[in-house]
């Protein structure tokens, strides 16, 4: 979760101030692109509370908490089908 | 992934990106202070100052919902505040409702999708001023647990940080709060707020959670919710998030609830609920105009 601050900090390091008005760009196309930055920047947003999941599933297996590591697993999977319906 | 037109789909000038970063600053100030991500104040005055299109603005303020939630939930759960588990079990049921709720906006027309932020956004600042009559929040006595509560198998206990001690609760109804935090899920995948006005008085007046245990969860399950129906609006052809507004948003609101209780400290709760209560009445009223027409569409 302290992933978040550092994300945080990737997407200031945009060099911003971009006035291009565009919405979105495959990330690929960014090398140095400062809109692919940005968008790079949202996803790895994205990505932080998924790692918090990961994470606490971890944390429960490790507790040998059976129970919630089926919780955070199922979440997972829930998360991941999210993102697959959306892309319909 | 497609340029969205030139219907001021975007921020398109530094000018607005400063403009909604400073937005997203009193939001999430105000947000963090008051106990809510700041959604319901972003997305009107974007639509409202910038001409921001809603479906945009919801996608903008939906990202930038999931870093408020890094920001508070993080320092939270690190003080042990937040239920972790409560939060994983209970957004099994906001995700759904979130991509459902997004889902839902992607494909109602902006009018009506105003109309509903007019509801919510009425009926929260009228919550907000009852709160404001009664005073601050009553925490219910986590004390009352013990041999009169029902046997729950969910149990937890965390720090009280002003005085130290440790207090433990039970959670009580754990399925039907599952099953009612689908609809806070459903709140935020549909307008691109937090959901926690919804989630917050179903984990402590429900769920007899300790209230703030209900505030500090809650801002962690928003931060998985926000993303579910972020993932809507990301995948949306063409995609609703525009960089430009997002991330001045999403920064503004981070920093805004970082510093916010600092800077708003000096002001009683009492003041700050009522102002922005105020500022919430008006958004209603043109938020509910917008949706015979009135206004940008």
């Amino acid at each position: 979760m302290v992933l978040g601050l550092v994300a945080a900090a990737i997407r200031n390091g945009s060099g911003v101030s971009t006035v291009l008005p565009l919405d979105r760009e495959l990330p690929q196309v960014g090398k140095g692109d400062p809109a692919a930055i940005l968008d790079l920047g949202i996803l790895l947003l994205f990505a932080t509370p998924l790692a918090g999941v990961v994470t606490a599933l971890v944390g429960f297996a490790r507790e040998r908490d059976y129970a919630f590591t089926l919780v955070s697993a199922v979440l997972l999977v829930l998360l991941v089908i999210s993102f697959a319906v959306a892309l319909r | 992934m497609y340029y969205l037109g030139p219907r001021r789909n975007s921020a398109l000038t530094l000018e607005h990106a400063v403009v909604s970063f400073v937005i997203a600053l009193v939001a999430g100030a105000f947000g963090s202070v008051l106990g809510i991500g700041g959604g319901l104040f972003i997305i009107p005055s974007l639509t409202l100052f910038l001409g921001v299109k809603l479906k945009t603005a919801i996608a903008a303020s939906i990202v930038a919902v999931i870093a408020t939630s890094l920001g508070g939930g993080n320092v939270y759960v690190r003080r042990r505040l937040a239920d972790i588990r409560l939060g994983l079990l209970l957004a099994l049921a906001t995700v759904p409702g979130a991509v459902i709720g997004a889902l839902l906006a992607t494909r109602a027309p902006a009018q009506l999708l105003a109309g509903v932020f007019a509801v919510v956004l009425g009926f929260s600042a009228y919550r907000m001023l009852q709160g404001a009559r009664r005073g601050p929040p009553s925490i219910l006595p986590s004390l009352e647990l013990g041999q009169d509560l029902p046997p729950s198998r969910f149990r937890g206990s965390y720090v009280e940080p002003s005085t130290g001690e440790v207090v433990r609760y039970h959670v009580i109804r754990a399925p039907l709060g599952v099953v009612t935090s689908t609809a806070a899920g459903l709140v935020s995948g549909l307008l691109g707020v937090g959901g926690g006005i919804i989630q917050v008085p179903v984990m402590n007046l429900l769920m007899r959670v300790p209230i703030k245990v209900a505030t500090t969860t809650s801002t962690y399950i928003i931060g998985i919710t926000a993303m579910a129906g972020a993932f809507v609006y990301y995948n949306h052809r063409p995609s609703y998030i525009d960089p430009s507004l997002a991330v001045p948003v999403t920064i503004g609101v981070f920093i805004g609830a970082s510093v916010g209780s600092g800077l708003l400290g000096r002001l009683s709760q009492v003041t700050l609920r009522n102002a922005f209560t105020a500022v919430m009445a008006v958004y209603t009223v043109q938020m509910a105009l917008r949706v015979f027409g009135i206004g940008s569409g």
